[in-house]
């Protein structure tokens, strides 16, 4: 392949035409081929057989533990390091284009540093904190996966630092924020960026647009110390948020499954919408005062999800939908529940009717079958909500039933043949 | 920019191999320079005497009197003051919240309060031993807790508050090689 670089200059010094530059790159591509299908073999059988022997004296030395002297015992707990690092370095000199071999040492050496920290442990009978541990352990991974470019370890880290959060916030006593957790994922948007503007459709940026807001919800919880009950408009500007990001012109664009934020912004915000359409929440909810409320923790983070949401709302030309409205909706509904049990639950119920109503609406102009029985979806789900608590008799309710179950079968058959009425 | 990815790379390796290395050094440092002392084990409770591979240790010594309890909270940070008996057998002499100047001590937490009196969790509580002759070491342990005899001891070196248990011994004898038959 050495000669392919030189080709350009041959050409431009007019040595080779242009027919004979082509001819020779294809000639080194195609030999590169052929001995790629057979070495690939080789290569894993290699790899296969390299492994078994690891494993081999792995678990020889693990037999003999106790008998070694702890000298010899810290010795061993370097070694997988010390390989992972040696490996780690010839990547970068010889294999850096080869995201097989970057990825794979990266992730050796993510799982080698967990392994020394733990063996040392275990040597000198050290007490466990998982919480600490794995702060120190994504700590010292995190330069790992910008300096080899590796998405895999990423993704690792993502998933170590929300199990950091977790074991640091909700499980032990005297709970914090968490800002370390904060500042790790913070850490993480650059790589994050990078990725999804080389590639936006491609595979690990999809994996990220799921699991960066999957661990955002499980770790905003954190922030719940005083006013457990702020967390819920809390949730639900926060998947509203979703919603917004991911109807930026930028996610807009690529396929639905990638777009985490829009699935789990749409379904969430519209689930916790159903768990408000309750009469239980309002009535917890109007037992408090506005003085329980302000200034907590809890209710800084509500009022910093308001201004971003009303923020990307204006960056998106104030377009319509119900869950882009939401952030209003929301700090109006809260505000009243402080004052009155009844109302609120009035209006969530009927801006939820409304939603499906929108959606069947939607669907049906827009000749789209999902979105029609989506709404037709939300309607049923509030209808059956309402069979649990409402004090209705048992035929009224059936006939809700019968008129829902009719509304679903009608519109589907009233679109479908406006289709085929369209292609005739 | 690429210039830079070796030079941060050894940066990060140090960083990697310097976590480990600190943690080594440290109770290197206190088995090299501190002193013995054997801490009385209390009966292993049968039910759950293992999660992974170690075996955790209930100490005699594990709770004490002060003279002001009102000092004292829950899961607070604590300087245990010790001495030898006439076998070597740790004794504690006082607590401390504050880190003391001299003398002997030892850094650990208050695991509860009750009854005006304070219960300590030592930070040695977990032995780690090869998972096969876990069972073998339990069963040995249960039996002798019934002898008074005869106890188990943990061999910790302490120097100026930092632990580090390094063994637990019947009659001399490592538990660690009772579990080989």
């Amino acid at each position: 392949m050495k000669i392919a670089n030189q080709l350009d200059e041959l050409l431009q010094a007019g040595i080779i035409s242009d027919e004979t530059a082509e001819a020779i790159k294809l000639y080194y591509i195609r030999k590169n081929q052929q001995q790629s299908n057979s070495s690939r073999l080789i290569t894993a059988f290699a790899i296969l057989g390299a492994s078994l022997v690891g494993l081999g004296i792995i678990l020889i030395i693990a037999h003999n533990w106790d008998s070694l002297n702890r000298t010899i015992k810290t010795i061993f707990a370097f070694v997988p390091l010390l390989i992972g690092h040696g490996v780690g370095i010839y990547v970068l000199l010889r294999k850096n284009d080869n995201s097989a071999w970057r990825e794979g040492v990266s992730v050796f050496i993510f799982f080698a540093v967990a392994a020394s920290i733990a063996m040392v442990s275990q040597i000198y009978n050290i007490p466990g904190d998982m919480a600490d541990f794995l702060l120190t352990w994504m700590l010292l991974c995190l330069p790992l996966f910008y300096l080899l470019h590796s998405s895999i370890t990423a993704i690792l880290y993502l998933t170590g630092i929300t199990a950091y959060a977790v074991a640091e916030g909700y499980f032990k006593t005297g709970t914090n924020a968490v800002w370390p957790y904060w500042g790790l994922l913070t850490a993480l948007i650059p790589y994050y960026l990078f990725l999804i503007k080389r590639s936006p459709s491609g595979n690990f940026a999809s994996f990220f647009n799921w699991l960066i807001p999957i661990s955002i919800v499980i770790c905003l919880g954190l922030f719940s110390h005083h006013r457990e009950e702020l967390m819920v408009p809390a949730y639900l500007l926060l998947l509203t948020i979703f919603y917004l990001i991911g109807k930026t012109s930028y996610f807009n664009s690529i396929k639905v499954v990638s777009n985490g934020y829009q699935v789990i912004g749409l379904l969430g915000s519209l689930g916790m919408l159903l768990f408000l359409t309750f009469d239980e929440f309002w009535q917890a909810w109007n037992d408090l005062s506005i003085a329980d409320l302000l200034f907590v923790s809890e209710y800084w983070v509500v009022v910093i999800f308001i201004f971003v949401a009303i923020f990307l709302l204006y960056k998106q030309n104030w377009q319509f939908s119900p869950i882009h409205w939401l952030v209003f909706f929301i700090g109006l509904i809260f505000s009243i529940g402080l004052i009155n049990e009844f109302l609120p639950w009035l209006i969530v119920n009927l801006f939820y009717l409304f939603s499906g109503i929108w959606y069947i609406r939607r669907g049906s102009s827009g000749n789209h079958l999902v979105l029609l029985n989506f709404g037709l979806l939300i309607i049923a789900s509030l209808v059956i909500a309402r069979f649990f608590d409402a004090n209705l008799s048992f035929v009224i309710r059936g006939f809700l039933f019968l008129l829902v179950g009719t509304g679903f079968f009608v519109a589907n058959y009233q679109l479908l043949k406006k289709r085929k009425e369209q292609k005739l | 920019m690429k210039k830079l990815i070796i030079p941060a790379f050894t940066l990060m390796m140090a960083a990697q191999l310097y976590v480990p290395a600190s943690m080594i050094l440290d109770r290197e440092k206190v088995i090299a320079n501190g002193e013995v002392f054997l801490f009385a084990t209390e009966p292993i409770d049968p039910r759950d005497p293992f999660r992974g591979q170690y075996i955790r240790l209930n100490f005699e010594e594990d709770n004490y009197v002060p003279s002001d309890i009102s000092r004292f909270r829950s899961e607070q940070e604590l300087f245990v003051h010790l001495k030898k008996d006439e076998n070597n057998i740790a004794k504690i002499t006082r607590l401390s919240v504050d880190k003391p100047e001299s003398g002997v001590y030892l850094k650990a937490q208050i695991s509860h309060i009750q009854n005006d009196r304070v219960y300590i969790e030592y930070p040695f509580e977990r032995f780690y031993m090869e998972e096969s002759k876990a069972p073998q070491a339990e069963k040995v342990l249960r039996q002798i807790s019934g002898e008074d005899e005869q106890k188990a001891l943990a061999r910790v070196y302490i120097l100026a508050g930092k632990s580090v248990l390094t063994d637990v011994v019947i009659n001399g004898i490592s538990l660690r090689e009772f579990g080989q038959d």
